[in-house]
């Protein structure tokens, strides 16, 4: 720890050094990169997009051969990472790993210091981590269609649990209630496994959980999964129809993992870092890990992903307008 | 199954030459990380995980089991010595246990919480293996109504936190109610008292106004007043406990981990609130309250106990169930899932050697902790016998990187360096922080169970007294209560006696 304080400072030392020393030079498109590289998380240590980014970091320094510092700065829906990236140096040397949480949804409920489509250079596509919607095993419901059913003749009797305010879970249980015209009731936690606890000792009823999170419950018969979010069945439970197959398109919607950097940084260094980004993902032990990890991976080049983030903007926008959802 | 037939092959994993000495690298990393406020387990788990990719399953969940208990027995040390309690479980620590080093006694301090500490893991390690998948059942028993009417029940615990006046120890309950309520509201997504800093938007960061509150008021109080230093080491005491001093910790001892380990098997917050209750009720039951807060042993045994226990049986929704019960366990998951074992329910069937060494390495982990800190006291020791002029920086700039380290944010420093003040200005005041801490920790939680059981409940009131076992827990919070106040008179005069005694 102490060692990764004194790296990390020496690292910052030598950064401002090299930037004083080629601070008469004009902005040259050097390979990318020549010095550490900061990649930001806005979450603590140990959650999913740390984890991610750690994984990251670690192939990245091998492919690079220069360090790549995973910097935590949590906080205010992921989105203090977020600021720091948008008003680092145009360099791209502040990378960020961020959710759709902060990059798609955080925009249309809270206040920003930043423009996330101007401020923040999409440089590529991780990962796209699929949801699956449980319920409590004793409730007789074996289909979304029984479920939509119950919820039409109990309006409001069935409450989802979510990690929060602003968080997917929502987000996919308000669409959901969109698209089938049931009412359902929000119960926010402060996580997946709280929420876990409560539908499984019957306290509420459902909610759309992250597929590595639910998995082994699913597995262990704890929670009845009745569908899941990504365009095809899934390998691990492959008897589970998709959201779509049970008549919801609309709810297709998968968590996206991504990497940004500084916006205004240089076209040729953001391709740099993407055609990095797309090395490193092509690794096979990065590969295995993702996988672990519940993703499937999905890489693009810098247009394509940045007409992909501004799609994913734009659903989440029309959705929480949609639905209602506002900070009160 | 045959426990000690399992108990046995996890001994052959865990006691193997390499098993020992990868609890020993994880034990001496956590303390000494540990010993760094504000570092806590959490932060040390996820940046050394890398380090355990390439050991083999067993042998890293064993690293990182002892990294840690390292971390938390870490925060004792500091909160025994320097009065810096470095998370909410070691707040209570400081209480007795600085005011102990103060009078000479670090050394007994420290002794008393490695031993006790000891023995809770020891006791809950036996639990774990005995009974684990029937323990696990009761985080299923805790709904909303019930975690709401236990916090109830701790908050009242928490006027017997304080040994002064209880309109004072109200007072900074509420305060500390008040500052916990900053931040973003988990149902509305409203801000509350955050002024458009982004910062403030997940709260105010229990590190910096536990280390304020405790450690910079310290340093600020003891600069102001111009205290003979020779006082603290001159009558240094013996290292270990005299008979009269064990025979006051070994019930403490015993009580804090029977209320320990049932404390830690409810995920979300069961840990913190052990410590907490563990003082109350040893302050409550005391034939002599009016000595805790003053260096009572009681007050340093049976927290140090409740806390390792709690912490050692939160392991079981872990192992059992696959729930993480705190963000040191979805650690813990994260780094079973590296290794590609997925725990949950049928871990202990399908991975026995991994399961039954884990348990077994986590009683080792506790015993590495006895054996290296007992000696290592006499060095703590002499930390204390450094002059102020350099020990007060030291903790000053100790404190500083912790808090920085929580968020990477020098925002945390302001923060440290405003509860500093505050702190300074209630113990001018005669008022005491531990209330105001503990009103910080449940506070939020409170309400946050309290909205969560009455959405759940559709508005519906009486579900707090309906659900049998909240019914139970608020009823005795009422029971509490009553004692607290009718002999609210009696009291006052044997505290103004004590007060006179000074």
């Amino acid at each position: 720890m102490f060692t990764r304080r004194l790296v990390q400072f020496a690292a910052v030392a030598c950064i401002a050094a090299a930037s004083v020393a080629t601070g008469a030079l004009p902005a040259q498109a050097q390979e990318w990169p020549s010095k550490s590289v900061r990649i930001l998380v806005g979450a603590n240590p140990g959650g999913g997009s740390d984890t991610l980014a750690r994984l990251l970091g670690q192939a990245f320094t091998e492919q690079t051969g220069q360090p790549f510092v995973i910097e935590n700065r949590p906080g205010a829906s992921n989105t203090i990472a977020a600021d720091v990236t948008a008003k680092a140096e145009k360099d791209g040397y502040a990378l960020l790993v961020a959710a759709s949480t902060s990059v798609s949804i955080a925009p249309h409920l809270i206040k920003l210091g930043y423009d996330t489509l101007k401020d923040l250079q999409p440089v590529g596509l991780i990962a796209l981590v699929p949801n699956v919607l449980v319920i409590n095993k004793d409730m007789g419901i074996n289909s979304v269609a029984e479920l939509v059913d119950y919820m039409k003749a109990n309006p409001g009797k069935v409450k989802y649990g979510s990690s929060g305010f602003g968080s997917t879970h929502v987000i996919l249980a308000e669409q959901f209630n969109l698209s089938a015209g049931v009412k359902s009731v929000h119960i926010p936690y402060k996580g997946a496994s709280q929420t876990q606890i409560d539908i499984i000792a019957g306290k509420i009823q459902m909610t759309f959980d992250t597929v590595p999170a639910a998995l082994e419950q699913i597995k262990a018969g704890n929670l009845k999964p009745l569908a899941v979010t990504s365009p095809q069945r899934l390998p691990e439970m492959p008897d589970v129809p998709t959201i779509a197959e049970a008549g919801y398109p609309d709810v297709a919607i998968q968590v996206m993992y991504a990497l940004y950097t500084t916006g205004g940084t240089p076209r040729e260094v953001v391709d740099q870092i993407n055609g990095s980004l797309n090395k490193v993902l092509a690794h096979a032990p990065v590969k295995k890990r993702l996988a672990e990890f519940g993703g499937t991976i999905e890489t693009m080049d810098v247009d394509a992903f940045t007409a992909f983030n501004q799609k994913e903007y734009d659903r989440f926008g029309a959705l929480i307008a949609k639905a209602g959802i506002k900070a009160r | 199954m045959d426990i000690f037939a399992n108990l046995s092959l996890g001994f052959q994993t865990a006691i193997s030459l390499e098993g020992m000495f990868y609890a020993l690298i994880g034990t001496l990393l956590g303390t000494a990380i540990g010993v760094l406020p504000g570092l806590g387990p959490v932060a040390t788990i996820a940046m050394l995980l890398p380090l355990t990719y390439g050991l083999q399953p067993e042998l890293a969940l064993i690293m990182l089991a002892g990294i840690f208990y390292g971390s938390q027995y870490g925060g004792s040390t500091t909160s025994i010595l320097v009065n810096i309690p470095g998370e909410s479980a070691s707040v209570v620590t400081c209480l007795d246990g600085h005011q102990m080093a103060k009078q000479g006694q670090a050394g007994t301090a420290l002794a008393t919480a490695a031993i006790g500490s000891f023995f809770a893991g020891t006791v809950s390690t036996f639990l774990i293996a005995g009974f684990a998948p029937v323990l696990a059942t009761v985080a299923f028993q805790f709904g909303p109504a019930e975690y709401f009417s236990l916090m109830v029940l701790g908050l009242i615990g928490a006027i017997a936190l304080a040994h002064g006046s209880m309109i004072k120890a109200l007072g900074m309950i509420l305060l500390g109610l008040l500052l916990g309520l900053v931040g973003t509201d988990v149902t509305s997504g409203g801000q509350r008292y955050t002024f458009g800093l982004s910062e403030l938007f997940d709260g105010i960061d229990f590190v910096a106004v536990s280390m304020g509150l405790f450690g910079i008021t310290e340093v600020i109080t003891n600069a102001g007043a111009s205290t003979d230093r020779n006082v603290l080491t001159s009558k240094l005491h013996g290292l270990f406990p005299d008979r009269q001093q064990l025979g006051r910790m070994a019930p403490a001892i015993l009580r804090g981990t029977a209320l320990g380990s049932f404390l830690g098997l409810l995920p979300g917050g069961g840990a913190t609130l052990s410590s907490f209750t563990a003082y109350a009720v040893e302050k409550k039951i005391s034939r002599t309250p009016g000595a805790f807060g003053k260096g009572a042993i009681e007050g340093v045994a049976a927290p140090e106990a409740a806390n390792n226990a709690a912490s050692q049986t939160s392991f079981i929704p872990m192992l059992t169930l696959g729930i993480p019960g705190n963000a040191v366990m979805a650690l813990m998951i994260g780094a079973m899932m590296m290794h590609n074992i997925t725990p949950g329910p049928e871990v202990a069937t399908t991975n026995p050697r991994l399961f039954w060494g884990l348990i077994v390495s986590m009683w080792f982990g506790n015993l590495v902790l006895l054996v290296l800190n007992l000696p290592l006291i006499r060095i703590w020791i002499k930390l204390l016998s450094a002059p102020y002029r350099l020990l007060f920086p030291a903790i000053v700039v100790v404190a500083c990187i912790g808090v920085y380290s929580v968020n990477n944010s020098t925002f945390g420093i302001l923060l440290l360096a405003a509860f500093g003040l505050a702190g300074y200005l209630l113990a001018v005041l005669g008022c005491e922080p531990a209330p105001l801490l503990l009103g910080f920790v449940l506070g939020p939680w409170m309400e946050e169970y309290f909205r969560r059981a009455m959405l759940i409940a559709d508005g519906d009131f009486t579900v707090f007294v309906t659900e049998p076992l909240s019914a139970v827990l608020l009823a005795l919070a009422v029971i509490i209560l009553a004692i607290f106040t009718m002999p609210a008179v009696l009291r006052k005069r044997d505290a103004a006696f004590v007060e006179k005694e000074e």
